[in-house]
């Protein structure tokens, strides 16, 4: 353990003389390792990919100011989770929508969210949204996600205030029509591992 | 386990509901951790074991190096090469580890051969025997056996086996520091240079035994390692990554469980140089590296980085007989 520590000395005064085989033989030792953690929150390749290159692009940055005295590994700990959770934040952010359209077309109020397999959650909507025609999607997806408004989607596809409000009611009348039919599509939300743990 | 405990950890095992991720988001949204929950995430930070991982982020160290070069000002071409380079270098290494040579001279064995295979000049070689035996002989290593081959060899220096089988006749492999190996149909790897008082046998399949002073003293199994003291004429046995004895076939040198002093004068032989290292504090440093295709200076350049140490090269001097003596580099602590 020891050891450990003196080499990250040793190669964080190599860094900061800007020494980049030290740099190298530093990513090296904890890449593979910043990688495994970030996907352990992440749960995606290339976001944890983005994490270890964004940390590392850190550590070069800042080079000058790292500390060599202190344990190296505890603030690789602290940089690695602060980029974590703003990428799990973010991307939160982007799944918001989904969220909210789960609550509307396919949790019941009686639904505890202990209940929903949160990615599941997610597929389903991506796969009920996929059923509408190309336009409609686009339409939906402009007002859903990007939470523009409907005078807004007009002017940006250049069309009538009526015709996306058209659009938008149809979308979903649709998607309340395909739950309806097809009860897989919100059943297979239920967690059902959960209760019995 | 807390309720934010249960929370991520659900997250981490890859299978969760909304209200874990809600819930998480909350704890992430957080100006500042509480510490308790930070100790929970770091208990998973440390929890890693350097465990293989056959995953590469080299394509990541690649775009870091692209995104730095873009970002530096007054960037001279020639820094940037040296990225590219220095990159090239570093890709093979790993760190640290050791035991050590006693660089003790030993006396010429009295042989009676007549043929003789050496490399003198830095190469290893590949071998085949009047028996059908084949191997690899290393870097400044030398095979000698008798005409009418008895199989019987005398090595000194470093080289690989895979000897053929004969129930009626034993194969020896004999060294000048002392032991000898005798083998009935295996592979294995020996390294024992005279002039260090080395001797090492590493069996890769089959069994072998080394006697010493006419006497069996070793009998050893697949995996394992034998090391000799010639200070005390004791063997040390221990099992070993075989692979890490076998690298060198491939032109790959690879130090693990090696002192830094020890690793020098495997370097030397490496690259074909002499090396004076004078580290009298560092002599028992642990090494783990490897190397492949490192320029000499770039593996100097390596150890520098991991050890207080500053190197010299001197250029080849020419001798009295004409020739050149060995390129030495001298190695002291900082």
């Amino acid at each position: 353990m020891e050891d450990q520590k003196h080499i990250d000395q040793r190669l964080l005064q190599q860094i900061q003389e800007d020494n980049q085989i030290a740099y190298k033989m530093l990513f090296d030792r904890y890449s593979i390792r910043l990688y495994q953690f970030a996907m352990k929150y992440l749960h995606d390749k290339n976001e944890a990919e983005d994490i270890v290159h964004e940390v590392f692009l850190r550590i070069w940055e800042k080079r000058s100011s790292i500390k060599s005295n202190t344990s190296f590994q505890s603030y690789l700990f602290t940089i690695a989770y602060n980029c974590i959770r703003q990428h799990f934040l973010k991307k939160s952010r982007e799944e918001k929508y989904k969220q909210l359209f789960a609550r509307e077309f396919l949790i019941d109020s009686e639904t505890d969210d202990e209940q929903v397999d949160y990615q599941e959650m997610l597929r389903k909507v991506d796969s009920i949204i996929n059923l509408l025609p190309e336009r409609r999607k686009e339409i939906f997806l402009l007002s859903r996600k990007e939470g523009l408004k409907n005078q807004e989607i007009a002017d940006q596809l250049g069309l009538s205030l009526q015709f996306v409000k058209n659009q938008l009611s149809i979308a979903r009348k649709f998607i309340v029509e395909e739950v309806k039919k097809n009860p897989t599509l919100s059943s297979l939300l239920f967690f059902y591992l959960f209760r019995g743990l | 386990m807390n309720d934010h405990q249960r929370h991520i950890t659900n997250i981490t095992k890859g299978k969760y509901s909304l209200a874990d991720h809600n819930e998480v988001e909350r704890i992430f949204s957080e100006k500042k951790m509480n510490d308790v929950t930070q100790d929970f995430m770091k208990s998973h930070w440390n929890e890693f074991t350097e465990e293989k991982s056959d995953r590469s982020l080299e394509h990541v160290f690649k775009r870091l190096v692209r995104d730095i070069n873009a970002t530096k000002e007054n960037k001279t071409r020639k820094l940037r090469t040296t990225w590219i380079r220095t990159i090239a270098a570093a890709a093979s290494i790993i760190l640290i580890i050791g035991a050590y040579y006693l660089g003790k001279e030993m006396e010429e064995s009295q042989l009676v051969s007549s043929i003789v295979i050496e490399n003198t000049d830095g190469l290893r070689s590949r071998f085949t025997l009047p028996d059908g035996t084949s191997g690899w002989l290393g870097n400044n290593s030398v095979l000698k056996y008798t005409d009418g081959f008895s199989r019987k060899v005398d090595l000194d220096g470093q080289a690989y086996f895979d000897v053929t089988h004969d129930e009626e006749k034993t194969f020896v492999v004999s060294s000048a520091v002392g032991p000898e190996v005798i083998v009935h149909g295996t592979n294995f790897n020996v390294n024992s240079y005279a002039k260090e008082g080395s001797f090492e046998v590493v069996l890769e399949d089959g069994s072998i035994s080394i006697k010493n002073k006419g006497k069996d003293v070793v009998k050893m199994v697949p995996g394992e390692l034998a090391e000799y003291d010639v200070t005390t004429s004791k063997f040390k046995l221990s099992m070993v990554d075989v692979e890490d004895y076998l690298g060198w076939k491939e032109g790959k040198l690879i130090l693990k469980d090696r002192t830094l002093e020890e690793s020098c004068a495997l370097i030397g032989h490496y690259y074909n140089i002499d090396i004076i290292a004078n580290i009298p504090q560092l002599k028992s440093e642990n090494v783990r590296l490897i190397l492949d295709d490192e320029s000499l200076e770039e593996t100097l350049k390596i150890l520098e980085v991991l050890f207080p140490i500053n190197y010299r090269i001197e250029d080849p001097q020419k001798l009295d007989n004409g020739r050149f003596s060995k390129q030495k580099v001298i190695i002291k602590q900082k």
